[in-house]
Parts: structure tokens; C-alpha cells; sequence
């Protein structure tokens, strides 16, 4: 099955050709591993877990560079080295005045507290608007489930910050 | 403004600050001389050993410090990041900087090129016998030829640590941390912390603004029903940057491999497989002491303790509160 992560087409092989060399792979899918380490683990975690994952594709190129989907394989690679992150806190950023910025200041805290895979859904779908199909292959969740945790998702954020009609 | 709206909105606020956390993530790690590629990599890392270039003699160093230097007390770890010695490799005699004040040690050492890494022992550990603010030990020993660039640590006699955790050392103990104490209520265990316990996950309290540059991870504490029934720190990464905080009254320091949790406790440290279930996957030990027992979770890739609790129940989800 064709699988991809991030904003590339369904179905379609973003796997790399075996020519491409690392640096090359970390600029093009870097942001991707982190957005997806972030969402779940929060900033701190998600970071060094996606610098742990890269580390690890670095030091075993020969044989990641082949895989089809190197990006997928490397979201678990994060997620194995986050579980030695113990009791970490997930802090996402709050608004900084350089962006201008119209959201609830209470957003973020009511994202850290939704549970990992509600936050991981709704971080992908919502905020960064992956497409179900692309989300649900870096989270390794089918399409229902993911759709379910996203909704889930919303009604919590929304019980939390009392959602208005401006 | 409806929730999907605030969302998309959010998402210039969360790229930013991830694109900036990776470049300060980068930023932080600092390239010891390594012998294979790592982590660092991804730091524009100059090698330190290629652009020193000093003169270098074998050295003995006469101690500055009035008072005859101090015996070696126990011994220390032995740094990981010294670059074997191959045939071109320069090297140097590591001179003595026994006894010397802590910061003219530091001097010395990285005049003659060396990277001094400090480690601290509180001055009430049985592995400090040096007065405060002077070196206790150093590896590799006075006399040691090593390859130009190596890595020496200090290992610097330092107050007891038992204040507020925002001092610059804090002991822990199967009953203490710092001035927390187990019994205490979560009220007076942050008078004596001197932080709020704002942050909170599995069932751990732990304070959320820690000062800058703090460079453990967490310190925390078990408080179920409002009273503190365990503590502990932790330091994930497994690198021992800078000056560990955190020490057991035997001068074991979180950061510090398991090879020297055994040489400073011996056969009371006690192995325990890591759970079969649950958040961690890493193994520990657990050390009986008069007054409790401590418990040591290991990182099983670096083989160092990444976190240490005092009164805990033992290695598991939740080496803290069971």
C-alpha cells in the first residue's frame, strides 16, 4: 500500500529513491516527524524524540533510506525513544506577541489536557489540516478510529473553553 | 470564535515555537570529541581537537591552595567522551588539579586544552573529603596520557544540598529532597521547595517553572491524599552536560552509569527488571539505606540513571507512587 506522511498525495510513493542523502531527507521530512512527535508529546519531548529519531536514521541510512515509507517508520522510532521522556510534561507554546493571533489563551492548556491520541488527531487534522489518509498513516490508527478521536477531541475543547458564535 | 477557527489559528503560534525548539534543541547539544557520529550531527559541531592548537608539556601543576590537597575519595566514573589513542593521535599528561580552588582547576586544565567537565559532591557525602569549592578528585588521574582534547572531570566538594530546589545542589535521600521531606502536606513541601506544584501526571505533582538553565528535567513528588509520600528527580537524555544537581549522600549523581551505581553501593543494589506493562520500559535498582530505600531507573541504551526516587515503592509505571 502506498503510504505517505504529510501533504502528499494518497497512494503515492514519497519514498526515497535510495539516492537521496540524508541531509536532503531531513530537510523535506524533518518538519513533518516533528509536527507529529509534537502533537503527541507536547514541544519539549516531541523535539528531542524526533532528534532521537533522526540520530537513529542518520546512523542507520544505508538500510532507512530503502524503506517506502521512512517517514512512518521513523514516528515510531520517536515514539519508542519519547517513552524514556518520562513524566515529562506536555507543554504546548502559548500566543507570542511577534504572531498575530485571535485564539482562546486558554487553547493550549485545554490541548495539553486532552489525551495523547485526542491531542495527536486534533493537532494534525484541525491545526495543522492534514488530510484523514495522511494522518492516519503516520498515527498508525485507522480512518474511524482517527475520525473518532478528533471528534472526541473537539467536544472536550469545546466543553473547556465554551465555544462562542463570534 | 469557533473552536475549528481557533485551531487553524493556533497553527503559525505551534510551528514557530517547534521550528525554534529544534534549533535551541540543536543548539544545546555540545560536541564532545565522539569516535562515531551521533545526535550531534545535526550541530554545526567544530571539532574541538582540530582547532586547538597549543603547546603541550607534561605538566605537574603546583596546588595554589594553601591547605595539602586531599586524598582521592572513592572513585569517580570515568568520562565516556576521551577519544582513543591511535597511532598520529597528539597526547598529553593530564596534569594534577588536585586540591585546587574549583574554577582555576577549570582554568588550567582548558589552557592545556583539555574539555573539564564538573561534577559536584555535597560536602557531607562520604565521597567528598576536600573542602567546599575545591577538587575532591579528577579523571583521568594526574600523570594519565590521553589524546590531545580529552575530556577531564572534576569532581568538586560542594555545600550539602538541602534547601530550596532552585539551590544550586540538592541531596536526595530515601526521605528527602532537598528540604522536602516525606510526611510533609503538599503545602509544606512547596514552602520548602519554594515552588508551586502546578504541573501534574502519573499521580507525580512537580513545578512547572523551574529556573533557567535548571538541567534536570523534573523534580517532583507523590502525593496522593495531599501528602508527600515519595520524591524524586529525573534527567532524561542520559548526557551528563553540566553540572549534575542531584546526588545521593554517597555522591552517586543522576547522570552517573550503572558501572558506578555498583561501585558506590555494591551488593545493596538490588536489579529489578523493567515492568512487563506500563509507561516505563527501563530496569533499575533499588538500594535499602537505614531510613528507606532509594530507587535508580537505568537507561537501558546509555546505561545511566535517569531518574532516582526517594521512599519509592519500586520500579514500575510509576516508580514514585507504585
Amino acid at each position: 500500500m502506498g503510504v505517505y506522511v504529510g501533504e502528499s498525495a494518497i497512494g503515492e510513493n514519497v519514498g526515497i529513491d535510495g539516492s537521496e542523502d540524508f541531509d536532503s531527507f531531513v530537510t523535506r521530512r524533518g518538519p513533518d516527524l516533528r509536527r507529529v512527535l509534537v502533537a503527541h508529546y507536547g514541544l519539549d519531548v516531541g523535539v528531542e524524540a524526533a532528534a532521537d529519531a533522526l540520530a537513529y536514521a542518520w546512523e542507520r541510512w544505508e538500510r532507512v533510506s530503502t524503506m517506502e515509507n521512512p517517514t512512518g517508520y521513523l514516528v515510531r522510532v520517536g515514539q519508542s525513544a519519547a517513552r524514556r521522556y518520562r513524566r515529562r510534561p506536555v507543554v504546548l507554546p502559548d500566543r507570542v506577541p511577534e504572531i498575530e493571533s485571535t485564539f482562546d489563551p486558554r487553547l493550549p492548556r485545554a490541548l495539553e489536557r486532552l489525551s495523547p491520541r485526542q491531542r495527536s488527531a486534533v493537532v494534525l487534522i484541525c491545526v495543522h489540516d492534514w488530510t484523514y489518509p495522511a494522518a492516519s498513516t503516520a498515527l498508525g490508527v485507522s480512518e474511524s478510529t482517527l475520525r473518532n478521536h478528533v471528534r472526541r477531541g473537539l467536544e472536550s475543547l469545546r466543553r473547556e473553553l465554551g465555544e462562542s458564535s463570534e | 470564535m469557533k473552536i475549528e477557527e481557533q485551531l487553524r489559528d493556533y497553527r503559525a503560534t505551534l510551528d514557530a515555537a517547534t521550528d525554534e525548539a529544534a534549533v535551541s534543541h540543536a543548539d544545546r547539544i555540545a560536541p564532545p570529541v565522539r569516535i562515531r557520529p551521533t545526535r550531534t550531527f545535526l550541530v554545526a559541531a567544530v571539532a574541538v581537537a582540530a582547532t586547538v592548537a597549543v603547546a603541550f608539556a607534561a605538566v605537574g601543576v603546583s596546588h595554589r591552595h594553601s591547605t595539602p590537597p586531599a586524598g582521592t575519595g572513592r572513585p569517580t566514573t570515568p568520562t565516556t567522551s576521551t577519544p582513543p589513542i591511535t597511532s598520529g593521535t597528539r597526547t598529553v599528561v593530564v596534569p594534577s588539579v588536585l586540591g585546587m580552588n574549583a574554577s582555576e582547576a577549570r582554568q588550567v586544565v582548558e589552557t592545556l586544552g583539555f574539555r573539564a567537565v564538573e561534577r559536584f559532591v555535597p560536602d557531607r557525602s562520604l565521597a567528598c573529603t576536600a573542602p567546599r569549592g575545591f577538587v575532591n578528585a579528577q579523571d583521568p588521574p594526574p600523570g594519565t596520557r590521553v589524546a590531545k582534547a580529552s575530556t577531564v572531570t572534576l569532581t568538586v566538594c560542594i555545600p550539602w544540598g538541602g534547601g530550596r530546589w532552585s539551590d544550586p545542589q540538592l541531596t536526595i535521600t530515601p526521605t528527602s529532597l532537598g528540604a522536602v521531606r516525606v510526611g510533609m502536606t503538599k503545602t509544606q513541601a512547596q514552602t520548602a521547595a519554594g515552588f508551586s506544584f502546578d504541573g501534574q501526571g502519573d499521580g507525580f505533582v512537580y513545578p512547572r517553572a523551574l529556573p533557567a538553565g535548571y538541567p534536570h528535567d523534573y523534580v517532583g513528588l507523590g502525593a496522593p491524599h495531599d501528602t508527600v509520600i515519595c520524591v524524586g528527580a529525573g534527567k532524561n537524555g542520559a548526557t551528563t552536560n553540566g553540572p549534575q544537581r542531584i546526588s545521593t549522600t554517597e555522591g552517586f549523581q543522576l547522570g552517573d552509569t550503572v558501572d558506578h551505581l555498583l561501585a558506590v553501593y555494591g551488593s545493596r543494589a538490588r536489579f529489578v527488571a523493567a515492568p512487563a506493562s506500563g509507561m516505563t520500559t527501563n530496569a533499575g535498582y533499588v538500594v535499602a539505606e537505614a531510613d528507606g530505600t532509594l530507587v535508580f531507573v537505568v537507561d537501558k541504551a546509555h546505561q545511566r540513571v535517569v531518574e532516582i526516587a526517594g521512599g519509592a515503592a519500586g520500579i514500575g509505571p510509576n516508580s514514585c507512587t507504585g
